[in-house]
């Protein structure tokens, strides 16, 4: 156990990639971490990681959120790669459906952040493009509009109201359905 | 300064593409929050954006035959008011209602779109085509019928050129009727929406690859499968597939495995998982799958069992007293209902999910009504009268 893969482990954890936040925090991650981000990734095959990837759109209080994510998820890409070739082997599903479980716990409580935290984790996600967070967050927000009455969503989200009264009416006759 | 009016358009267009394809009522909702939202989700690009987002259109409702009578065959083509059949909608999204349709019968229904046949007087009754999403019925003239029919099926669908069906109501949609006669021919009835006329066109066909000679070939009254340009239809007592090839205009009959044949268990047909033609039986408590394969297209090579799935262990415990049977099979979401003691499930053939359907009688066949919910949407676009200037007033 303890000798298979470490090899690569080792290659993984010499390639380190240092990113910068706006303002101007150090984090030093793997290779295989930082290429969750497409973004980072391109950078990497460019070769201008040299020195840290200065990220302008990212506080530090963010990406270290976004760290903690992409650290998690890099360690359930690899154990997908490894393991393709034994896909039908019955051992293998089950350890892999309580990896899966523990990763779903994992999201879950990663998700239990103020709202601002969430729009910015959004934001992130998506100028470092990484699928899975962007898929999480935004589903994350499609799942507590569900249900809702437009005030609650406003309440929720801070929004104003800016159709007029007219307009709101014209839109509610039209879709009662939606107000039943 | 609040949090929501940061994100970008495109990444409040990603939530609203998260919400369940079923839900039209949140989105709806969502539109009344304010000027911008409504005016996202009221952009026919958003629309277009959400199906292809989510590829395969959802299942809004389902429809089923309450049926008085066990003959399901000519009753409705002679239209007697005893053979007295209710058609039923039943909705799974806010966005339709239930509908009951007396002396009415669903035949078919694809791309949004349900065939019924209405019974009228004794000795009279017409074909209509319905869109539920649309709140639209078009009734089609009169079926120059053969005087030998003895059997009959009809498939309706998008007639729309090079449409990909992921928004096509309100467009051309086409219905064909075929009929068998007392010889081994076959009458096709085709009616366009778009022709002018509004009439139908006959042509008589003998099938071209007749593997069995069978003199009698009926058509069984059950959901005809539509692959690309190709339809298929079930005969009688399971002897075999019809395959109506409308770009070549050609018929071939196609035989069903052996252990599906003649008085085998009820056979649905169903598209298979590569879009190809398949079928679902139940033998004992089984579940199976089957797709066709290989060959030409004009004719299958072999038949393939793709999944074997056992119901015992997805049913409640008491419903596979009696064998159950296969009666409804959704396109593109994999979901197939059964018909048991204990009432009709609806299985998730991904992921094993069962959910109990409630709200259906009888053992009648299930159609489910798959479609993306734009139109409902579309009512918040038609009540946006102020379009242009909202679109001004909210990109500040």
């Amino acid at each position: 156990m303890a000798s298979a893969g470490s090899g690569d482990e080792k290659a993984a954890a010499a390639a380190m990639i240092t990113l910068i936040s706006s303002d101007n925090e150090k984090f030093e991650v793997t290779e295989a971490t930082a290429t969750l981000s497409q973004t980072i990734r391109h950078m990497i095959e460019d070769g201008c990681t040299d020195g840290g990837v200065p990220l302008p759109n990212v506080t530090s209080k963010i990406l270290a959120r976004v760290i903690e994510y992409c650290k998690k998820h890099a360690t359930a890409a690899a154990g997908e790669e490894g393991s393709s070739s034994s896909f039908s082997d019955a051992a293998f599903l089950e350890v892999d459906r309580a990896f899966l479980e523990e990763l779903e716990e994992f999201d879950d409580a990663f998700l239990e952040v103020d709202r601002a935290t969430l729009f910015d984790l959004i934001l992130a996600a998506n100028y470092l493009d990484i699928k899975g967070l962007l898929n999480l967050t935004c589903q994350k927000v499609a799942d507590s509009v569900k249900g809702k009455t437009p005030e609650q969503i406003r309440e929720m989200y801070n929004i104003v109201n800016d159709l007029t009264p007219e307009e709101e009416a014209e839109i509610r006759r039209e879709t009662q359905w939606a107000f039943e | 300064m609040a949090p929501a009016t940061e994100l970008l358009d495109e990444l409040i267009e990603e939530i609203f593409f998260r919400v369940h394809p079923a839900d039209a009522t949140t989105l709806v909702r969502a539109a009344l929050v304010c000027k911008r939202w409504c005016r996202l989700i009221a952009d026919p690009g958003f629309r277009r954006r959400l199906h292809e987002h989510h590829r395969v259109p959802h299942m809004l409702g389902f429809s089923s035959n309450i049926d008085l009578t066990t003959s399901t065959l000519l009753a409705h083509l002679l239209y007697g008011p005893q053979y007295d059949t209710t058609a039923r909608f039943v909705r799974t999204s806010s966005c339709l209602k239930h509908v009951a349709m007396a002396r009415s019968r669903v035949v078919d229904t694809h791309h949004g779109r349900i065939l019924l046949l209405r019974t009228v007087d004794p000795g009279y009754g017409y074909l209509f085509v319905w869109d539920p999403l649309m709140k639209a019925e078009h009734k089609l003239p009169r079926l120059p019928l053969p005087s030998d029919l003895t059997s009959w099926n009809a498939a309706v669908f998008c007639a729309a050129a090079g449409c990909d069906h992921l928004d096509c109501h309100g467009k051309p949609f086409a219905v064909v009727f075929i009929a068998t006669g007392k010889i081994a021919k076959f009458d096709i009835l085709f009616y366009s929406s778009d022709q002018a006329a509004g009439s139908w066109t006959k042509e008589t066909y003998r099938p071209v690859s007749q593997q069995h000679e069978n003199p009698s070939l009926m058509l069984e009254l059950e959901p005809s499968v539509l692959v690309g340009n190709v339809l298929y239809f079930l005969l009688r007592a399971n002897t075999g597939i019809l395959k109506y090839s409308m770009g070549t205009e050609e018929i071939h009959t196609i035989d069903l495995p052996l252990s599906a044949r003649f008085l085998g268990p009820r056979v649905l047909l169903t598209a298979a998982e590569d879009g190809g033609l398949g079928f679902a039986t139940v033998r004992r408590s089984k579940l199976y799958l089957w797709s066709a394969e290989g060959g030409s297209e004009e004719k299958y090579e072999r038949w393939v069992q793709r999944r074997a799935i056992d119901l015992n262990k997805l049913l409640p415990i008491g419903a596979l007293e009696t064998p159950p049977h296969v009666v409804g099979f959704a396109y593109g979401v994999g979901l197939i209902f059964v018909k048991t003691d204990s009432g009709h499930f609806r299985i998730d053939l991904k992921s094993g999910w069962v959910k109990k359907v409630r709200s259906i009688s009888g053992g009648s066949i299930i159609f489910p009504y798959m479609s993306f919910h734009a139109p409902a949407l579309g009512a918040v676009a038609a009540s946006t009268v102020e379009g242009p200037s909202m679109m001004g007033a909210s990109s500040a």
